[in-house]
């Protein structure tokens, strides 16, 4: 199974689904409330369009305000944090139709997680690859459970 | 601050003083031309702001140290000698309010190149020690670390193994022989890392061997933005130094301004001698290959594009038309801003602006002129070719709550690639 062709085959409403619980992987590399926030009420509300633009313009604005600066000294958790806002941002993103913004978010998370990596200056367990596929198919397993009555 | 550094920063001032700058001093009509031209002026119209102001401390030591009028003036007690205050006060005239962008030498009249002067002024700041915190900053790191954001070589071989393992392609690492050397800078290492398996990518279509030096493969050089021709010949030196250890025929510069103009058209004069590779910006090198035959685009964007140029590739680099042809092969709707290529308007974070923190209010302000030149296009997205544009570009587009989406013209390159033999991975 190939994970990009797979996002980009969901139907709109499950791409922020599962798009959600990707970036919820790697939520905790994050200590921006924007952020949080943001991923909270997608996963509880399912906002509306006009709610998304809102939502959207608060994780972009934290993504503007985390990311590295031409010059400065390298702050990896810091741009850790920043590609989880990335992530959100472009889960947010107008477009759901060309499986575009979910895949971009998934691949955010894993720049997250390497930036994370680069932090601590160790290899980590935490194969975020990995851990999209396991997402995926307890997504999908959940969808064809519920599809077939079998909760 | 002592006289000491005061003097230190006169006496870099006078070893500043060459003939291209006399001529330009002696020929200067005060015309004040270059003001329209430059985009800190037009957005802050302060006499102060004035490019041709800006190299006054210069202009003082050139008239009395190497004119007759000047000297008789000093002999008469009536010059102004520099003091301290000076160089405080010219501090954020030559770092804040200007970004190196070079459109006051295309504007002057009498052909004097003013950003050249006053990227000398900046030598007598710095001697003097009135440089921004954070150029200081970058500086040291440049020269201690390799790299003016402190980036290590295992972050970058953290990011290329991401490379290899999203995109299941190769990044080769110290290949003795290679064709290219890729440079890169740390903004797009911690930025924008997906560049390095967008140009992976490309290469391995195109069927050229090309490497990174685990030495050298910082681009980025805090010397010539803090204005230190010591600090500058140093970095260029890493990379000189790195490039004939790999034998390599060509080094690349990446979608970083002002790391081409430091390493093609400064570095064998920072140096003191002539590269055995070609230098080339990174546009310049897939234009060639797009010519050649060995790269080619296929699906072309049918939103509006306009192309932002980096004034060091286009205005102080030449390489302006290279982009145009490369964004209508996977464009089909592509306009050009007003000013677009040599007189384009800078971002306003060239020149080490964006790495002075003091300046964040200057710069924002300094996105007003590219604001206005993106509402005649009203464009889909914009395309650049800096990481240090794209970023800027991002925050003065978010300023004034305009919606648009900055592209890396590399990555879109990439993305609209004709792959013979596409890599295993699942990345683009």
């Amino acid at each position: 199974m190939n994970l990009k062709n797979t996002l980009k085959a969901l139907p709109a409403e499950q791409q922020q689904e599962l798009g959600t619980l990707i970036i919820e992987h790697v939520l905790e590399l994050s200590d921006d409330s924007r952020v949080k926030s943001a991923i909270a009420a997608i996963k509880r509300d399912n906002p509306s369009k006009n709610e998304s633009v809102v939502l959207r313009a608060l994780v972009k604005k934290a993504a503007l305000d985390s990311h590295a600066r031409c010059g400065s000294d390298s702050e990896w958790s810091e741009q850790a944090a920043h590609f989880v806002a990335l992530a959100a941002s472009s889960l947010l993103a107008g477009d759901k139709e060309s499986g575009t913004a979910i895949w971009q978010a998934a691949m955010s998370c894993r720049m997250a997680r390497t930036c994370k990596q680069i932090d601590t200056e160790q290899e980590s367990d935490k194969d975020e690859a990995i851990a999209q596929y396991r997402i995926l198919n307890s997504f999908l397993k959940e969808q064809i459970d519920e599809g077939t009555g079998n909760e | 601050m002592s006289s000491l550094n005061v003097e230190r920063g006169i006496n870099s001032l006078k070893e500043q003083i060459d003939a291209p700058t006399a001529a330009f001093f002696s020929s200067c009509v005060h015309c004040g031309l270059c003001a329209d031209a430059c985009l800190f002026y037009t957005e802050n119209p302060q006499p102060e702001n004035t490019p041709i102001y800006k190299t006054e401390l210069l202009r003082r030591v050139w008239e009395q140290e190497y004119t007759l009028k000047g000297k008789l003036k000093s002999w008469l007690g009536m010059s102004k000698t520099i003091v301290d205050a000076d160089f405080e006060a010219w501090e954020t005239r030559v770092y804040d309010n200007c970004s190196l962008c070079g459109r006051c030498s295309m504007i002057c009249p009498v052909g004097n190149d003013i950003t050249y002067m006053i990227r000398k002024t900046r030598e007598g700041m710095v001697a003097s020690g009135h440089a921004p915190e954070g150029l200081v900053g970058a500086s040291t790191r440049a020269v201690k670390i390799g790299s003016p954001m402190g980036v290590r070589l295992p972050a970058l071989q953290a990011q290329i193994k991401h490379v290899k393992k999203d995109y299941g392609l190769d990044v080769p690492l110290d290949l003795v022989g290679a064709e290219y050397m890729l440079m890169l800078s740390s903004m797009e290492i911690m930025n924008f890392p997906e560049v390095i398996g967008a140009l992976a990518k490309i290469f391995r279509q195109a069927n050229v061997t090309w490497t990174i030096s685990s030495e050298a493969f910082e681009a980025t050089n805090s010397g010539i933005q803090i204005g230190s021709s010591d600090i500058a010949a140093e970095l260029v030196g890493r990379i000189v130094t790195a490039a004939e250890k790999l034998k390599v025929k060509t080094v690349i510069s990446p979608e970083c301004g002002h790391a081409y103009t430091a390493l093609r058209w400064d570095g064998p004069n920072l140096v003191g001698k002539a590269f055995s590779f070609k230098v080339k910006h990174v546009l310049e090198v897939l234009y060639q290959l797009q010519q050649e035959g060995k790269i080619a685009f296929e699906g072309k964007e049918q939103e509006r594009l306009t192309y932002h140029d980096p004034c060091q590739i286009a205005r102080r680099g030449g390489v302006i038309e290279e982009p145009r042809v490369l964004i209508n092969a996977i464009a089909d709707n592509f306009v050009e801003m007003p000013n677009a290529g040599k007189m384009n308007w800078c971002c306003g974070a060239g020149g080490g602006v964006s790495a002075n923190e003091r300046a964040e209010e200057v710069k924002i302000n300094a996105f007003k002129k590219k604001k206005s030149q993106l509402e005649v296009v009203n464009p889909d997205a914009l395309v650049s070719a800096c990481a240090n544009c794209r970023i800027q570009l991002e925050e003065g587009l978010e300023e004034f709550n305009m919606e648009l989406p900055v592209l890396s013209l590399t990555e879109m390159l990439a993305d609209h690639l004709i792959e013979d033999n596409p890599a295993t991975g699942e990345a683009p």
